[in-house]
């Protein structure tokens, strides 16, 4: 959304349907953004606003949900001038990806070390 | 990227055939947290959907029946297989996005035996009477002298049915889910003060350390409270229906968090690339 977008253009603006989405009248500039996530919860917004708030050029980073029917999340960002809300939120992704790749691997070496009680069967 | 201190680390301590034990360590309680969530809500499994009653002369109705059906465990291994329904070319259902599993029971009237009170006429209709049209997809027993039951029936009753099976997730009907539980938890000393003990006189003698605690030192009473301490170790145990292998479900949820990111991605590339752009950076 540019900044120039006047107030009647807002409010026109039809219900998007898509996965993420700039809240309207959000991003005064491009280091702060407020996105909307579609069909995510607090499993997606929790963890990337943690991986957002470890990078060092984000001032601000937190997500909400607006309503409990409604299954949509928002998540704000607020970054340094060195880089844009959009650029911060692509790194978050990647990063969050990088670290579940990390898991996987870990848990698949894990698995293949075998170095844990495994019963057939019955109680532990 | 930098993994933020090596990036976590896992650590299984015990594997069954139908649940395990594992440590989650070395990072946030947001993504621990969103382990679980999605292995409890978000890992696909198969689970009977529609049921067509032909006939049904049991004492239990036909959405009582319908429903006892729906909450049946099915063997998910090879789900990935399967397609969503809504992401599937046909109309209503096919192969490629369902399974389908008749039952059909009849108890005949024996008068010889009838007026016999020692003789036990009633019938049990149990899933090993489902007939499953996929031997990937059927009711998950492995105890066959413990099968899973549907409803009792008396010599002259019938029940005859179809039922279709498909793919979803828990986020939708808790059927889905291929967990029948998680259990969560950190620090077991509660050195990090996160819990409030309820208690009438003595916290230590009303509540005991759990079985995690052995895997961490015992609290020094004389330890400063240290209040910038976060959590970083999570003792995590997964239960599953038998649907799937518990280490698949866990594995599986990584990947369907990775698969969201990545959704996410393309979307923020689609929606944002020109408003990036627009303002030339």
């Amino acid at each position: 959304m540019p900044a120039t977008a006047t107030r009647m253009e807002e409010d026109n603006v039809e219900v998007d349907t898509g996965k993420v989405t700039i809240v309207p009248g959000t991003m005064t500039e491009p280091q702060c953004a407020t996105f909307c996530l579609q069909d995510e919860d607090h499993t997606l917004g929790n963890a990337l606003r943690w991986v957002l708030m470890k990078n060092r050029e984000v001032d601000f980073a937190s997500y909400s949900i607006p309503h409990p029917s409604e299954t949509r999340t928002n998540l704000r960002i607020q970054t340094s001038d060195k880089t844009t809300a959009v650029d911060t939120m692509f790194k978050g992704l990647d990063d969050l990806s990088d670290i579940c790749s990390h898991v996987i691997q870990t848990f698949q070496a894990e698995l293949a070390k075998g170095e844990f009680e495994y019963f057939e069967d019955g109680a532990f | 990227m930098d993994m933020y201190n090596g990036g976590p680390e896992v650590s299984i301590r015990a594997l069954k055939k139908d649940s395990m034990k594992f440590v989650l360590s070395n990072t946030d309680l947001s993504v621990a947290n969103a382990l679980r969530r999605i292995m409890i809500a978000e890992v696909p499994t198969m689970a009977i959907d529609m049921v067509e009653i032909e006939t049904n002369s049991t004492v239990l109705t036909d959405e009582f029946i319908a429903h006892r059906l729906g909450m049946i465990p099915l063997s998910s291994f090879d789900v990935d297989r399967i397609q969503y329904t809504r992401d599937c070319t046909c109309t209503l259902y096919c192969p490629n996005c369902s399974v389908e599993l008749t039952l059909h029971v009849k108890v005949n009237v024996d008068y010889d035996d009838m007026n016999d009170p020692t003789i036990d006429k009633t019938r049990q209709v149990t899933s090993l009477d489902l007939v499953t049209s996929d031997e990937s997809v059927k009711p998950v027993s492995d105890d066959r002298a413990h099968p899973i039951l549907i409803v009792k029936m008396r010599p002259g009753q019938e029940l005859k049915l179809k039922c279709v099976a498909k793919k979803g997730v828990a986020k939708e009907h808790a059927k889905w889910s291929p967990v029948y539980g998680v259990s969560f938890e950190y620090d077991p000393y509660n050195k990090l003060r996160h819990s409030h003990y309820w208690i009438e006189e003595d916290e230590k003698l009303e509540w005991g350390v759990s079985a995690n605690a052995v895997e961490e030192a015992p609290i020094d009473p004389n330890e400063p409270f240290d209040y910038n301490a976060k959590p970083d170790r999570y003792y995590m145990e997964v239960e599953t229906s038998g649907c799937m292998k518990p280490e698949d479900v866990a594995l599986r949820a990584m990947t369907i968090m990775q698969d969201k990111l990545g959704g996410l991605q393309i979307k923020l590339d689609d929606e944002f690339k020109e408003d990036t752009q627009r303002w030339g950076y």
